[in-house]
């Protein structure tokens, strides 16, 4: 999406009227299913925020520290009254485009090399070094399956819709007459 | 021989091959065609014809189109992909102002022959915003000529003849086409504006194009219309359309049904029954979507959707008129 036009229009727009936004670029390197370098000029995303004047960083978006501590920073400096900043987070997307994209398109052993550089490894492994256990870190793991399973269960269980649903929350003014 | 079975996606990319390899100047742009695009309807033609004639864009639709224009006013001769008709959205000043509008702007020195595709319609859980049929939007727009393939066959001949006719064409694929499998004959033409019969009756007259002629084709193998005998017409094209086969045909039955997947309010049907009663008198009836957004679940989706039973409903509703 930074290859289009309403991309630099925002831009634009927030340094102009010096608004209090900070853009996220989560970056996973496809355009779809073509890879993102070889359809964008120049170093991408945060070099198109810097030309405008905007104060913008590029980090590696798998290091959940590096992307907190740089957000942190954007966002005090947002509040101070600072303007527009742009993060651009680099990382990499594991599946396909949408759910029936299996992604064949790609190399298996780039998925392989950068799953190995997913941030859930990379965060594991500074936590561990920093002393953490590994019962704290698997506990977090429950806590955190528990909640998806729970979320699953209760889509699973709800009701389809009904056909009335289909006429519904679509607009106000003249609703009813749909023929 | 001439004849091959082919899914309408392959058909397409026949149709498209065969142009390229005639003429250096045909190309194609578009966002993933290296890889064979969206559907695999350009499937191997990068690695026959390379990357500077079946070109990788960025996403970027206004500009693709954009600069389709000019590479057809410069007289080069391109396919324009926009993935789905939804996303062309994104490029509709470079359609209507530029695309239909330079040659009558340039005193008819511009021309812009350039075939923008642009599937259409419901695939199954592809929600409101990737399962639009709009082609009343470009049929209002002078300029434009707008097709709409429903066989492997007229896919692969209307792909011709639009690549050859010189003008912009708004081409719509159906999303639920692609893998129709079925004969073609690449020694038949199909040329624009000229309906197919597909069945012949006297009882009524029942118009329709896209995804709406497997749905006539499945009443009529299944026997759905009982004793009723339909005289059944894919337009084919919408614009131009075919005045002469709708007209004879309404004069004869006296009634006219006309069913489309697009939303029925200011749908293209409501030209042709109009066009039909005024010229000819009948007694009109449209079946087309209800005016709603279509929905991700099945049970919304099909409330947009043709099917048999609404067909039959509508043929019988409009008998008793």
């Amino acid at each position: 999406m930074t290859n289009r036009g309403p991309f630099l229009e925002g831009l634009n727009w927030a340094e102009v009227y010096q608004l209090p936004i900070l853009f996220v670029c989560e970056d996973n390197r496809i355009s779809a299913t073509t890879p993102t370098p070889a359809m964008t000029a120049g170093a991408g995303a945060f070099a198109r925020a810097k030309s405008m004047g905007i104060p913008s960083e590029h980090v590696d978006g798998n290091d959940v520290e590096a992307v907190d501590a740089a957000a942190q920073k954007m966002l005090a400096d947002i509040r101070a009254g600072g303007g527009p900043r742009f993060l651009h987070a680099v990382t990499y997307r594991f599946k396909g485009h949408v759910s029936v994209d299996p992604g064949t398109y790609r190399d298996p052993k780039e998925v392989e090399a950068a799953l190995l550089k997913d941030p859930m490894i990379v965060a594991r492994a500074k936590l561990t070094a920093l002393g953490v256990t590994a019962a704290d870190i698997a506990a977090v793991d429950a806590e955190v399956k528990a909640e998806i399973d729970a979320a699953l269960q209760t889509a699973e269980a709800a009701p389809w819709p009904v056909v009335a649903d289909a006429y519904e929350d679509i607009m106000t003014t003249g609703a009813g007459v749909w023929l | 021989m001439t004849v091959s079975k082919m899914t309408y996606a392959e058909a397409a990319c026949a149709a498209l091959r065969e142009a390229m390899q005639a003429d250096a100047n045909v190309i194609a742009l578009g966002e993933d065609l290296g890889r064979g695009g969206v559907f695999g309807q350009y499937r191997g033609l990068q690695a026959e014809f390379g990357g500077d004639r079946i070109i990788d864009t960025p996403i970027s639709e206004s500009n693709i189109m954009g600069s389709a224009v000019g590479m057809a006013l410069a007289g080069v001769r391109p396919i324009v992909e926009m993935r789905v008709i939804d996303f062309a959205l994104c490029a509709i000043d470079e359609i209507v102002n530029q695309a239909a509008k330079n040659r009558f702007m340039f005193g008819g020195q511009g021309r812009v022959p350039l075939v923008a595709r642009m599937p259409i319609g419901i695939w199954s859980a592809s929600a409101a915003q990737h399962s639009q049929s709009l082609e009343a939007w470009f049929a209002h727009i002078p300029g434009l000529v707008v097709a709409t393939p429903a066989t492997p066959q007229d896919n692969y001949g209307l792909l011709k003849s639009s690549m050859e006719s010189g003008d912009p064409v708004i081409y719509m694929e159906h999303k639920e086409l692609w893998g129709t499998q079925g004969d073609v004959d690449t020694a038949i033409a199909v040329p624009l504006g000229v309906g197919k019969k597909l069945a012949d009756g006297n009882d009524l007259t029942i118009v329709t194009w896209s995804r709406g002629v497997g749905i006539c084709q499945q009443a009529l193998e299944n026997k759905a219309f009982g004793a009723i005998k339909p005289d059944v017409i894919d337009l084919r094209t919408i614009w131009p359309w075919d005045r002469a086969m709708v007209m004879e045909s309404a004069a004869r039955t006296g009634r006219l049904l006309v069913m489309h997947e697009a939303v029925q309010v200011a749908g293209f049907g409501a030209e042709i029954a109009a066009s039909a009663a005024e010229q000819t008198g009948c007694k009109v009836k449209r079946l087309g979507s209800p005016r709603i957004p279509v929905g991700y679940a099945q049970v919304l989706e099909n409330e947009s959707r043709l099917s048999v039973d609404k067909l039959i409903a509508s043929t019988e509703a409009l008998l008793k008129q």
